[in-house]
């Protein structure tokens, strides 16, 4: 019985301690109280270390387009939620809800995306899972 | 029509920089790595310490014409500074004659530090983060210039620092104390281990 409790207090540490290792950085910059929506035109998909970025230019109220990034997790767990390094190509038009930067500058943190042929990638309401992305207290 | 006016505005936004791409640059005597739009220029320097004297640093830098990557690791390990200290001291010298519109916490892994928004007085803007790890300031700045559009570029540059060393600049008894002391977490901070508490 004291093994079992040991190997489930162990357990439960791993599982704790391994929130705050998958979120590489804090995502303090970007307003998780807010949300925008941008719709736009895929300049990049980067599937980068530590995290995965798309650039969109997306049309000002000038009719010019300016250009935002927009941030992602990892490779590895945008792997596991069924992305690849395809799934966006330069060209694509796409509508994207983030957190946006609390500078007012162009760029967010992902929550949703939609494709051109409707196929919702994340959620518009709940974000990403940030696996103790900013408090980082292991 | 509108992928023909896509193509030409990233041809127009593009140039000779654009060609090339970003890569990943690994620093194991500096215990980091950082992503880079083209091959950095290394230096070495001096940097100002808070106590008026100068240390030894390394610049690793790329300029183009839309923006600077600038990232800069000083030594104060003899310098005998706090670390607020250093961290207040780096603010202060980056936001001089600028209007600092964020100054936050932030955290690379488990190196706890600052990140700043600086809109320069030429007009330029500074997506930056400070640590004080193992006994040197790591700076990392993406400047976007006045005459471009490089926010994009400078906020994922200064996101793409890890520190490779697998070490922490805070104890866990410290970090819960620096959070008590702030009066609780921050929501959306790096609240606790926040080096100006």
């Amino acid at each position: 019985m004291r093994r079992q409790l040991v190997a489930f207090a162990a357990g439960a540490a791993f599982v704790a301690s391994s929130g705050a290792a998958l979120a590489h950085h804090s995502f303090a910059m970007f307003d998780a109280d807010q949300r925008a929506t941008l719709a736009g035109t895929v300049k990049e998909f980067q599937w980068s270390n530590p995290h995965a970025w798309i650039f969109v230019m997306v049309p000002n109220k000038d009719g010019q387009l300016d250009q935002w990034a927009v941030e992602l997790g990892g490779p590895g767990q945008l792997s596991r939620q069924g992305w690849t390094p395809k799934t966006l190509t330069p060209g694509m038009d796409v509508k994207l809800t983030i957190h946006p930067l609390r500078d007012g500058t162009n760029g967010g943190q992902f929550m949703a995306l939609t494709l051109p042929d409707g196929t919702q990638l994340g959620n518009p309401d709940r974000g990403p899972r940030q696996g103790g992305g900013a408090d980082g207290a292991p | 029509m509108r992928l023909i006016a896509f193509m030409l505005a990233l041809f127009a936004a593009g140039g000779p920089a654009a060609a090339q791409s970003w890569k990943e640059y690994s620093y194991p005597d500096y215990a980091f790595t950082v992503s880079f739009p083209a091959e950095p220029k290394i230096e070495t320097t001096t940097y100002p310490a808070a106590d008026g004297g100068s240390v030894s640093a390394r610049v690793y830098s790329v300029r183009q014409d839309t923006g600077e990557f600038r990232m800069t690791v000083a030594d104060l390990s003899n310098a005998g500074l706090e670390e607020s200290v250093v961290i207040d001291n780096a603010i202060k010298t980056l936001s001089q004659g600028g209007e600092l519109k964020i100054n936050i916490p932030a955290r690379v892994s488990r190196v706890f530090g600052r990140q700043l928004s600086i809109l320069g007085a030429d007009g330029s803007r500074s997506s930056v983060a400070l640590f004080y790890h193992e006994g040197r300031l790591y700076q990392i700045e993406g400047k976007s210039l006045p005459s471009g559009n490089a926010t994009a570029d400078a906020i994922r540059f200064q996101q793409s620092l890890i520190f490779t060393d697998n070490s922490s600049n805070r104890v866990p008894g410290e970090r819960g104390q620096r959070r008590d002391r702030a009066g609780g977490r921050e929501r959306g901070g790096a609240g606790d281990g926040d080096p100006r508490h």
